[in-house]
Parts: structure tokens; C-alpha cells; sequence
């Protein structure tokens, strides 16, 4: 049944992105930057880094379109506008619907089809704000629930979406610590082991397919104090052979980014995405992005408007 | 977060409640924290019936999931609105006005005009709006006299008054409608928030006429600036956005709050939105607007 799904193509709006077909076949995403990674599936967890308005939020969101399965979506940082998914959902079914009225498959109207697909995308897209860390734990242990309910209907979850997990990073380093051997405190290194156990349990539920794991994250830079100080850029170069184009370029602007999560979490990330914004001479704002785990040469630049993103370069 | 015997499970006998403190779960926030999911497989039904509720009582106490076609129509049902600055131009680049739900952030140097504008909106919102404005005053700039001077602009000019029978009333309503609030220290401005919270989420139920929409802080920095430079002093000022965001919305609010400039790199773009005020020069005032959904940067003229 699914291989024959596969095969048959791309029938409607809603089947415009995937591709069902055997389980290790990836979900084919829409955002460019994604579209570098090919066969980004289920055991994969993805950081998107950035600092402070660089389009991390708008990213996350544009990762949601048109997949099959439904997506968990926490808050924890107040950035979601329901309105905007909205407009994004129903600019991209119109793109979709032109395109296929153009090739000449379909004659009649798509409009009230359209409706359906939005409505349907909108029913499988479930949402959550969390204002601590305890309230994240205990939300994520409460969608285990709707995760096998989800299953049982026939379509389980595909992502599960993290805006931002260094939200309550500060509340957690201050916390106090609670003392005595083998008693868990609140302090960041319980709360992120708490939240990476969860993740994983979440994961395992929903095999075969597997969930991805999106996830923002504020990047604090500070800034490098001198050339010599070389064993602090030692230590970032142990992870990777080659030198991105980022660092040389921080190392020359003189920021350098701290990566400040538990290791717990380090080692849970699979792919991490970092995403600048340079101000243009004109009135719009550039948005470049750049893999760095796995370490990609190629910077990828885009512009955000109505519609999503726009690749201005290649 | 409570012990485990408060909620009342019957599955929690004795027995189970010890096998949980031998492992050092006392409450329901050490549960949440150590309960490791793997090693419920080797462990009695008693165990799993527990555990399965005490799960049951967190999703009980959460707030729950909610898919995003029920998003829309709660938005469309309450008619989220957008509240008027009493500056037109202003207005045209919030594309409405302070958006209900939002955290805007006013950010300026020394007398820049952040409190004017403070003022004015608060103005504008009490008057137009019929809605309770709540105004928290840190650096005791807050003049009722010149409130008063610029609700009788709104109502009508400044000798509103005499000319029209009803003015007075008005502004007297509107005067009312806007609550001050002195508070000098992070502490009590944590603890007033937080109570704010709780007094409008059973407000909201008890249905009051006048509501309050628009919550105005002025400065935020002054409470802040004091208590950086270290981790309990930036983690009490990220949970005072926190508590910002959550009044925003949950509650529903329209929350400005206005920052001396200086503090911007420090502080962690917790807004939605931000305005940045320059002054140029008597009598104008110059706007930078920069928001984090187009980024573009506009300026406006405004005349006072």
C-alpha cells in the first residue's frame, strides 16, 4: 500500500512533499536549507542556532508543510502566531494548486479542495506553551498519550518541534541545589536529562517511522578576546576536521559563538543549523544559513516574506 | 509541585509511596524529574498502576494540547483586537496599534520621550477603548496633571471642558480606568505580577465590565539594570519576561514595556516587537521601528 502510494506520485497538495514509501525514506523538506540534507528522517534531531532575530521561529515553522502525520508543537518562548501559520499553509496550497493547474492535471477548481487540505494540515498540528521546565517535563510526558492515540488512528506524529530549548536555561543555572546523594534536583543538568530521557522515550514510541526532533536555540556570542588565546579555538576545532566559513568569519569579527546546553543535550543533537542576519543596504534583511553538523561549505541566503523563505543566492 | 500522597491516588499505597522515597521521589516534581520510563518493565503492577497514576494527574493539572484549527476559531470567537496609541502615525506602523496578546517593547536613551508615549497610549486605550489600563511606574516619572492635559486633547481639545457638559465625566472615567502602580524593586514588581496574573484569570470569569487590556511598564530597566551582572540577576530578569509573556498570553493583555537603551545588548530580545525612540530634536520625535516578523527598519516624523 505505501509503495504504491509511492509510485503513484504526487496526487494532491497534501502529497505535495512526501514521499511514503519504505521506512527509511526521508521526508523531503520544503525549506532550501533543509533540502541540503538529504534523507533527513525520524532518528534525526535538528538545532537550528542563531542569535536573537535570526528568523529561528519562521524557520521552524516553514518545516511544517505538507508533511504527513501530525506535529507536536512546544512553546516555551510565546513566539507563535497562529495567523501566520495560517497564511503560510494557504500561501503554499496556492502555490501548489497554480503549479498542478499549469501542468495541465487537473481542470476544475481546487478552491474548496484547498480548504479541505488546510483544514486538514491545521487539525494535525498540535500546540503547547510551557512556562518552566517542570511544566516542558510534564508536557511532554502527557503527549506520550496523544502520540499512541495518534498512532492508533493510523497517523502518528512526524515532528515535534522545540521553540526554544534554551528558554529556561537561566531559571535552571540559578535554581539551587537540593543536595543528598540520589536526589534529583531541579538544577539544568536533571531538567536536560529529564528532557532528553522524555525525547527519547517519545521517539521510541512512534517506530517504525520515527520523529524528528526540531529544536531553536539562542546562540551567545562573546567575544574573542585576543588572537593568541588559541586554546579556546583548539576546542572548536576538535569536533570538526574541516573549518567552516562561519568561523573564519567570527574569528575575524571577533564573536565567537558559546555553546552553553549540557553535554546531555550536545550529545542528543544530530544536525545543527546556524542562522545570521546581515542588514542588506536596501530595506529588507538577509538571512543566511549554514550547517554546521554535518559541516557544509556552502552558506545558503534567504528573505522572508508572505510566502515563506526565498533563496537569493543559488 | 505537591508530595505524592497529596493528590489523593489510591494506587499509592504505603508500600508504594516508600519504594518511591527509597529512590528519592518525594513529590510530584522529583517524580517528573527522576522517573525513568525503561526501567518501569521490570517492576510490579502495583508500581506501574501508580505510575501510570500519577501521569494521569499531570495531564490532569496540564494545560493540555490544542490543535491549531482550535487556536483559530478561539482568536476569531474573541476577536483579538488591536488597541489604538492616540498616535496616528504610530498606529500605521503597528499596522492597527499595540496588539492584544503581545509584548512590545519601547526601547530609548536618557528623555527620549518613552514616558510620553507611556502615557499617551495609556490615554489613548482608557479613553477609546473603555478598557482598564495598568500602568507601573519604576522611576516615578508618572504626572496625573499631564495625563489629565492629554485625555482633554482626546476628548476634545483643551477647553473640552467648558465647551461640552459631558467632558469632565469622561476624563474623570477615563482617569479612573487607569491604575498606577509604584514599585521600585524586582522583587515586589515579581510578586505584583504574579498576583496580576491570578486576580485577572478569575476576573475574566467572574465577567466585570471594565477589563483590563493594556499593561504598561515604565521602566523595566531600572528594576533590572541593578541585579545584572550575574546568574541569579539575569535569571530573575528572564523571569520577569517570562511573567510578562504569560500575562500577555494567557491573560489576553497588551504589554509595553519601555527600556533604556543602553540595556538592549544585555538584554535577551524577549519582545515581540520593538520600537526604538531617537530624539532628534524639539519638537519631533524620530521612530526606528524594527520587528522581528519583517525586520525592516521605518522611520516617522511624529509632531507632538
Amino acid at each position: 500500500m505505501e509503495v504504491e502510494e509511492w509510485v503513484m506520485g504526487h496526487e494532491t497538495a497534501q502529497n505535495m512533499l512526501r514521499r511514503i514509501g519504505p521506512r527509511t525514506t526521508g521526508l523531503a523538506p520544503l525549506v532550501p536549507a533543509l533540502q541540503r540534507i538529504v534523507n533527513l528522517h525520524g532518528r534525526h534531531v535538528v538545532e537550528v542556532a542563531g542569535a536573537s532575530g535570526s528568523a529561528k521561529s519562521e524557520f521552524l515553522l516553514q518545516g511544517y508543510d505538507g508533511w504527513d502525520g501530525g506535529v507536536l508543537w512546544f512553546d516555551l518562548d510565546g513566539h507563535f502566531d497562529v495567523l501566520r501559520l495560517v497564511r503560510l499553509l494557504q500561501a503554499h496550497i496556492h502555490q501548489e494548486a497554480r503549479r498542478r493547474y499549469e501542468e495541465g492535471n487537473e481542470e476544475e477548481d481546487e478552491m474548496e479542495d484547498g480548504e479541505q487540505v488546510l483544514e486538514t494540515c491545521m487539525e494535525r498540528f498540535f500546540y503547547t506553551r510551557c512556562y518552566s521546565s517542570l511544566e516542558f517535563i510534564s508536557a511532554l510526558k502527557s503527549s506520550r498519550n496523544h502520540l499512541l492515540r495518534a498512532q492508533t488512528c493510523g497517523k502518528g506524529f512526524r515532528i515535534l518541534v522545540i521553540d526554544s530549548i534554551a528558554a529556561f536555561y537561566w531559571l535552571d543555572r540559578s535554581a539551587p541545589f537540593k543536595g543528598g546523594a540520589g536526589n534529583p534536583s531541579l538544577s539544568l543538568q536533571g531538567a536536560m536529562q529529564a528532557v532528553v530521557r522524555e525525547l527519547k522515550e517519545l521517539r521510541k514510541l512512534s517506530q517504525p517511522t520515527g520523529l524528528l526532533v526540531m529544536a531553536s536555540k539562542c546562540n551567545i556570542y562573546s567575544s574573542n578576546f585576543s588572537d593568541t588565546n588559541d586554546w579556546a579555538s583548539g576546542l572548536r576545532k576538535d569536533n570538526r576536521q574541516v573549518d567552516s566559513a562561519h568561523e573564519k568569519d567570527s574569528r575575524r569579527s571577533g564573536l565567537q559563538q558559546r555553546e552553553f546546553m549540557p553535554a546531555v543535550w550536545q550529545e542528543f543533537i544530530t544536525h545543527r543549523l546556524l542562522l545570521q542576519s546581515k542588514v542588506a543596504d536596501g530595506t529588507e534583511t538577509l538571512f543566511s544559513a549554514e550547517w554546521l553538523r554535518p559541516a557544509l561549505l556552502n552558506v545558503d541566503e534567504f528573505t522572508i516574506n508572505d510566502t515563506g523563505f526565498m533563496l537569493t543566492n543559488r | 509541585m505537591p508530595r505524592l500522597d497529596s493528590p489523593g491516588l489510591f494506587s499509592l499505597t504505603p508500600k508504594i509511596l516508600a519504594d518511591f522515597a527509597a529512590e528519592g521521589i518525594l513529590s510530584v516534581e522529583d517524580f517528573l524529574l527522576a522517573h525513568n520510563p525503561n526501567l518501569d518493565e521490570s517492576r510490579t503492577e502495583a508500581r506501574k498502576q501508580a505510575v501510570v497514576d500519577i501521569l494521569g494527574y499531570i495531564d490532569r493539572q496540564s494545560c493540555g494540547f490544542r490543535t491549531s484549527a482550535r487556536m483559530l476559531q478561539e482568536i476569531e470567537a474573541r476577536g483579538e483586537r488591536y488597541l489604538p496609541t492616540g498616535c496616528e502615525s504610530l498606529d500605521k506602523l503597528l499596522e492597527g496599534g499595540l496588539r492584544e496578546g503581545t509584548v512590545t517593547e519601547l526601547v530609548g536613551g536618557s528623555s527620549s520621550g518613552k514616558t510620553q508615549v507611556c502615557m499617551q497610549v495609556a490615554a489613548s486605550v482608557a479613553y477609546r477603548c473603555r478598557a482598564m489600563v495598568g500602568f507601573v511606574d519604576t522611576c516615578h516619572s508618572f504626572s496625573a496633571t499631564r495625563l489629565s492635559h492629554m485625555l482633554g486633547g482626546l476628548v476634545g481639545g483643551r477647553d473640552a471642558v467648558q465647551r461640552r457638559v459631558g467632558a469632565a465625566d469622561e476624563i474623570g472615567d477615563a482617569m479612573k480606568s487607569i491604575m498606577h502602580y509604584s514599585i521600585f524593586d524586582i522583587f515586589p514588581m515579581l510578586s505584583f505580577l504574579n498576583q496580576l496574573h491570578t486576580t485577572l484569570s478569575v476576573q475574566v470569569q467572574s465577567m466585570e465590565e471594565k477589563v483590563m487590556r493594556l499593561l504598561i511598564v515604565d521602566c523595566a530597566s531600572s528594576v533590572i539594570s541593578p541585579i545584572l551582572g550575574g546568574i541569579p540577576g539575569h535569571a530573575l530578569m528572564v523571569s520577569m519576561g517570562i511573567i510578562l509573556k504569560k500575562l500577555a498570553l494567557e491573560n489576553h493583555l497588551a504589554v509595553l514595556h519601555a527600556t533604556r537603551s543602553q540595556i538592549i545588548q544585555l538584554v535577551e530580545k524577549e519582545a515581540i516587537l520593538s520600537l526604538l525612540l531617537e530624539r532628534l530634536g524639539k519638537p519631533c520625535l524620530v521612530f526606528a521601528c524594527f520587528s522581528h516578523e519583517t525586520s525592516a527598519a521605518i522611520f516617522v516624523m511624529l509632531p507632538l
